[in-house]
């Protein structure tokens, strides 16, 4: 059966090749926009993680009350029991402590020269707990090496070429401590770096958190700690629940200086965007399905007409509606398998393309925005995509060619001698 | 004669109580004599009362007239060997930890000193009061069980980091016992409150007094002066650049 409807398509072009390319387009651009939007969601949701949310962060209520994240002297303190505690209860987490400050670079010998502003960081960069593999620290070196003793640090390309500095080159970090005090340390630059994040690359020095809890006099405290799941994904139910419990546990908000913890979506405006993200993805699938589903409505009536003769000869010759109308729903599968078929080989190496090269958006993003936006955004291709090209591939054939074959229920068997007579 | 005599005691007494009052620029030079002296040479503690606890700092000043002076922090450990020095309108720091002579200008002088609730510019103060504002006597009240007069200051210059302060001066003592300090908005910025004061050879000095930053978090800054000796010999080199440095 399969096999005639099959041949009867493939020798009668007109009723196929139409239907075919159309729904072939569709699926292709189905195909690519989920895999670009679901690349670029999982981007948003990574690179934020990665360099400012984590999978949960704690940090002080009133740091977050107060929307002054960075801001030292409300860090977190007691940091060791915080994390010993935190490792304890919660051992699916590796739990990260972070330093971010704003200071001064002083590019200059002596007294105060050359400055740039700086946007300071301290990962944990040896030792056991080390973030190198984690922020991929080694593969965004642009030159020089990671530090390796105190005192040591990496600035961003960007800056690097702002102060004219050479590697090796001693520097003077200005800034204020956890108390208000001036803090002033002297570094040696070891290598340059670029995150791909132009909110950072503009002005990023990153040093060994060790270093800079001493410097900013924070011994035993970090403006955040992150939380990631060892499991490598984040897992938006399990945070949801995990900080919800420990707000309760912790009565959060209740003291300025207790910890509270965040989602990754409660941070950086990700909710609003992640929800947006997957309702354009949505509503773009059902477009899709509906705007193909019409057009190939339109092109089942069209054939219908053109098929006029065959379907009341074939009722003539004692075929019955119901068979005649199953038929033409089977005609409109193949017709969309075949697209399917099409449309994936078109869009798939397409979206391949971008999950492996990317598109470099860097000068796109403008604006200011909490959320960290990587330059390169790149597609990802999961068995969603082929879902996202096979549901409106399908469903708009089976859509139109249903509406369309109704006609048949409308035929009336007395006169089709008549009809086929006349024509 | 005697009915006379109280009758004119009725009506020329207010006019010749109020001929008694100084005028507000009378005030304001007797209260710069009171503090001022050539040179000076301090101790002092400053303890911040901080949102999440108190620090102490220790500190030893060598003070020669209005524009300059040398600090030499002592204590805690952390700050010990921090130097700062003001010449004019300019002012250095010195930190011990990095070797590095920091200078500190433009928006820098907004910051706090050593996360007090004073300001750099607060220590750039050059001018006496009766040079930098106009004065204006606005009343009397009682403060602290002590008779007070109420001084409202305009700035002269628009560059003042105050442009508006109001004293409430002690009328023997000739001390600001508090001051609030306000910006060209009329937003209060600053609040100062002597809390002890000690007699020395020319007066009466200032020996414990609250700062507080109304924009900051905390309950202020406690200044006090451990020990004080006024007008000793300071060699001119203390006020040199070269005095910066370990």
């Amino acid at each position: 059966m399969i096999r005639f409807l099959t041949l009867g398509l493939v020798r009668d072009k007109h009723r196929s090749w139409g239907p075919v390319a159309m729904v072939a387009l569709g699926v292709a651009l189905c195909v690519l926009l989920e895999a670009w939007m679901s690349g670029a969601r999982n981007s948003y949701i990574e690179t934020n993680a990665l360099l400012s949310t984590g999978h949960v962060k704690i940090q002080t209520a009133k740091a977050i009350g107060d929307h002054q994240e960075k801001a030292l002297d409300l860090a977190l303190l007691g940091l060791g029991d915080l994390v010993g505690e935190l490792e304890k209860n919660q051992p699916d987490l590796e739990w990260v402590p972070r330093v971010y400050f704003g200071a001064l670079l002083d590019a200059s010998l002596n007294e105060t020269g050359t400055q740039a502003p700086v946007a300071g960081m301290g990962f944990a960069l040896w030792g056991g707990k080390s973030e190198v593999e984690r922020l991929k620290l080694r593969q965004n070196l642009t030159q020089g090496r990671l530090p390796v003793e105190p005192n040591q640090a990496l600035v961003s390309d960007r800056l690097f070429k702002t102060l004219g500095l050479h590697l090796g080159q001693k520097v003077t970090m200005i800034g204020s401590d956890f108390n208000g005090s001036m803090a002033v340390v002297n570094l040696e630059v070891v290598g340059t770096l670029r995150f791909g994040v132009a909110q950072l690359d503009k002005g990023a020095l990153v040093m060994n958190l060790g270093d800079v809890q001493r410097v900013l006099a924070l011994e035993d405290g970090a403006t955040e700690l992150l939380g990631f799941f060892k499991a490598g994904r984040y897992l938006p139910e399990r945070a949801a629940a995990l900080a919800k419990h420990y707000n309760l546990e912790h009565h959060s908000g209740e003291t300025p200086f207790g910890p509270r913890m965040l989602t990754l979506e409660e941070q950086n405006d990700l909710e609003s965007l992640l929800k947006t993200v997957e309702a354009t993805g949505a509503a773009t699938t059902w477009v899709f399905v509906l705007v193909l589903g019409v057009l190939l409505l339109n092109a089942g009536l069209m054939g219908g007409v053109r098929r006029y003769g065959e379907l009341g000869l074939r009722l003539a010759l004692g075929e019955s509606k119901r068979h005649l109308y199953l038929s033409l729903v089977a005609e409109s599968l193949v017709v969309g398998l075949t697209g399917c078929t099409l449309g994936l080989a078109l869009g798939l190496p397409f979206a391949l393309y971008l999950q492996n090269h990317g598109l470099d958006l860097q000068g796109m993003i403008t604006g200011q925005t909490a959320m960290l936006i990587s330059d390169t955004i790149r597609a990802e291709v999961s068995l969603k995509t082929l879902a996202a090209g096979l549901l409106p591939g399908l469903l708009a054939p089976l859509l139109g060619s249903s509406l369309a074959g109704l006609v048949i229920f409308g035929r009336d068997t007395s006169q089709l001698f008549k009809e086929l007579e006349a024509t | 004669m005697k009915k006379t005599f109280l009758l004119a005691l009725a009506l020329w007494g207010p006019t010749l109580a109020w001929a008694a009052t100084p005028t507000a620029r009378q005030i304001l030079e007797r209260m710069d004599k009171n503090t001022f002296s050539q040179t000076q040479v301090s101790i002092s503690t400053m303890t911040v009362h901080g949102e999440r606890g108190d620090r102490n700092m220790t500190v030893q000043t060598w003070t020669q007239g209005k524009d300059r002076s040398f600090s030499l922090y002592l204590a805690p450990a952390r700050d010990k060997g921090t130097k700062m020095l003001k010449l004019g309108d300019k002012l250095w720091i010195y930190y011990p930890s990095a070797d590095k002579v920091v200078a500190i200008a433009g928006h820098m002088l907004k910051n706090s000193m050593m996360g007090s609730d004073l300001s750099y510019e607060d220590l750039m103060e050059n001018s006496s009061l009766v040079e930098a504002y106009e004065a204006q006597l606005v009343g009397e009240e009682t403060l602290l069980d002590r008779k007070v007069w109420v001084l409202e200051l305009t700035a002269k210059e628009p560059e003042r980091a105050y442009q508006k302060r109001k004293l409430w001066v002690d009328q023997q003592q000739y001390l600001a016992l508090r001051q609030e300090l306000f910006a060209q908005s009329g937003m209060l910025l600053k609040r100062i409150e002597v809390k002890e004061v000690m007699a020395t050879a020319k007066g009466w000095y200032p020996k414990r007094v609250l700062f507080k930053d109304v924009l900051k978090t905390g309950l202020g800054t406690q200044w006090q002066i451990e020990e004080l000796e006024l007008d000793p010999p300071i060699p001119a080199s203390r006020f040199n650049k070269s005095s910066l440095g370990r």
